[in-house]
């Protein structure tokens, strides 16, 4: 009993300590998932698909002020509601806030595909080097899917990674300093980090996943003897001597 | 040794139950449905194929009104790179039959969006109607809790919510796919902050195309 209330004192108190703490230890958790790189001027840039309400408009500065040649738009798959007609194809709103924002038709290419994820996004993007063998790229995102899409460029292109920079656009949505206190920074932030295991579990190599495997299985094992030792195993013994002190009564 | 291969059969058995069972209850507890009221005007909030079923709905509701929702003009509307969701959603409304007249667009200055103080003040200035609120089944029991925390019970009651299913992930389909995994994640989230009736914080001033532009190229270091 008092062991239990030691552990739960011990509990509240850590409980305690991170809140009293957060604003040291949260936003290093949101600055951790930026890694926006920009190395320009840039021969192409590209606002990955989502985030319309930034990406493009960061995308059009960029064009405008002669710091990359020209924009790229990943054509995406349509949703349901782009099919009803609901909403607006997310491609077809980016080609125009470009247009609107002063970026010519001529320097806007359309990348064909059929993309849904940001892992196949960035495979789509590869068909700018059969065009332009030497192209330097920048891919435009929000801070919090910076390392997520650098992840998949270094993933899934290999050869082009090093002619690949992330830049991040900054959302207005939120203060990424206190995060944790709106729905929107809330839910941004955690769920990056939730998507970030998943890429690590589907899109990583065959020997990296064993290692994970294998990992878990010593982590299960060693969790299991800890148990036994703690508990179990004195049960028993206890068990043991109350039935070896029992006929001496 | 038979008594112990039964005993790790049906220790597999019950963890493959629990396993099955465990994401379904998980996923329905965000779902929430009230009973249907009729003559109700019909509100599409959020969720797959709102507007289809708002406009059936109506169809077949000759007295009732289609309510729609706007909130300030996000970048891209302010530029005409789309349509305001609202004037598309009376466009097809419209071109579905329902006359101009029973189409009711609700403004809200708040950005993000919050529903909410419109949907109070529409329900004290029209004392005898009622609202069916339709709304993405993951987020539905959140909006039920934000709802009896912040409004008047009478107002609350006089709200019901209708659950729409998404065609990409939904309860009955399947939802452990990667779009529903994050959805029920999100929705979580926002379950434990209504619950814990943890407000938003304000956001930043919303920035004009040319201020955002101006200060994403400040924020690089490269501004002219």
């Amino acid at each position: 009993m008092i062991r239990l209330s030691r552990r739960l004192l011990i509990g509240i108190l850590l409980l305690l300590a991170l809140f009293l703490l957060r604003f040291q230890w949260l936003p290093p958790m949101a600055a951790w998932l930026d890694v926006s790189r920009p190395r320009l001027p840039v021969d192409y840039v590209i606002p990955l698909p989502g985030g319309n309400d930034t990406r493009p408009f960061a995308v059009a500065a960029l064009v405008r002020s002669g710091l990359a040649r020209q924009a790229a738009v990943v054509v995406s798959v349509s949703t349901p509601d782009n099919r009803d007609g609901v909403v607006e194809p997310m491609h077809e709103v980016t080609r125009n806030v470009l247009l609107k924002r002063g970026v010519a038709e001529s320097k806007i290419l359309m990348l064909r595909g059929t993309s849904d994820c940001t892992y196949t996004d960035v495979q789509v993007i590869a068909s700018i080097w059969e065009h332009d063998a030497r192209a330097t790229v920048a891919i435009v995102t929000d801070p919090a899917h910076t390392r997520r899409a650098r992840w998949a460029v270094n993933r899934a292109l290999p050869t082009y990674a090093d002619r690949v920079c992330v830049i991040a656009a900054f959302n207005d949505l939120y203060d990424e300093n206190t995060w944790w206190q709106s729905d929107a920074g809330l839910a941004l932030t955690l769920t990056e980090y939730l998507k970030l295991g998943y890429y690590g579990l589907v899109y990583s190599t065959g020997g990296q996943r064993l290692a994970a495997i294998i990992t878990v299985i010593m982590l299960c094992g060693l969790g299991i003897r800890w148990c036994y030792h703690r508990h179990i195993v004195p049960t028993a013994m206890a068990a043991g001597n109350a039935a070896v002190d029992a006929p001496a009564k | 040794m038979r008594k112990s291969l039964f005993a790790l059969a049906s220790a597999c058995a019950a963890l493959a139950m629990l396993g099955w069972i465990c994401p379904q209850v998980l996923v329905r507890g965000l779902v929430h449905a009230d009973p249907p009221m009729t003559d109700a005007d019909v509100l599409p909030l959020s969720g797959d194929n709102a507007m289809g079923e708002a406009i059936k709905q109506l169809v077949n509701c000759q007295p009732a009104c289609l309510l729609l929702v706007e909130g300030a003009p996000p970048r891209t509307v302010q530029v005409q790179a789309k349509q305001s969701s609202s004037s598309r959603r009376q466009q097809l409304s419209i071109a579905a039959g329902i006359e101009p007249q029973r189409i009711v667009v609700l403004t809200a200055e708040s950005r993000p969006l919050y529903p909410l103080q419109v949907i109070e003040a529409w329900l004290r200035a029209h004392p005898q109607r009622r609202l069916r609120v339709l709304q993405d089944e993951f987020s539905s029991r959140q909006l039920r809790v934000t709802l009896d925390r912040r409004l008047d019970p009478a107002l609350s009651q006089r709200i019901a919510i209708q659950p729409l299913p998404d065609r990409r992930y939904s309860i009955g389909k399947g939802w452990i796919n990667r779009l529903g995994v994050w959805r029920v994640f999100d929705a979580y989230l926002s379950l434990a902050r209504s619950l814990l009736g943890i407000r938003s914080a304000e956001p930043p001033r919303y920035l004009s195309p040319d201020e955002y532009e101006q200060a994403f190229l400040d924020s690089l270091g490269l501004a002219p």
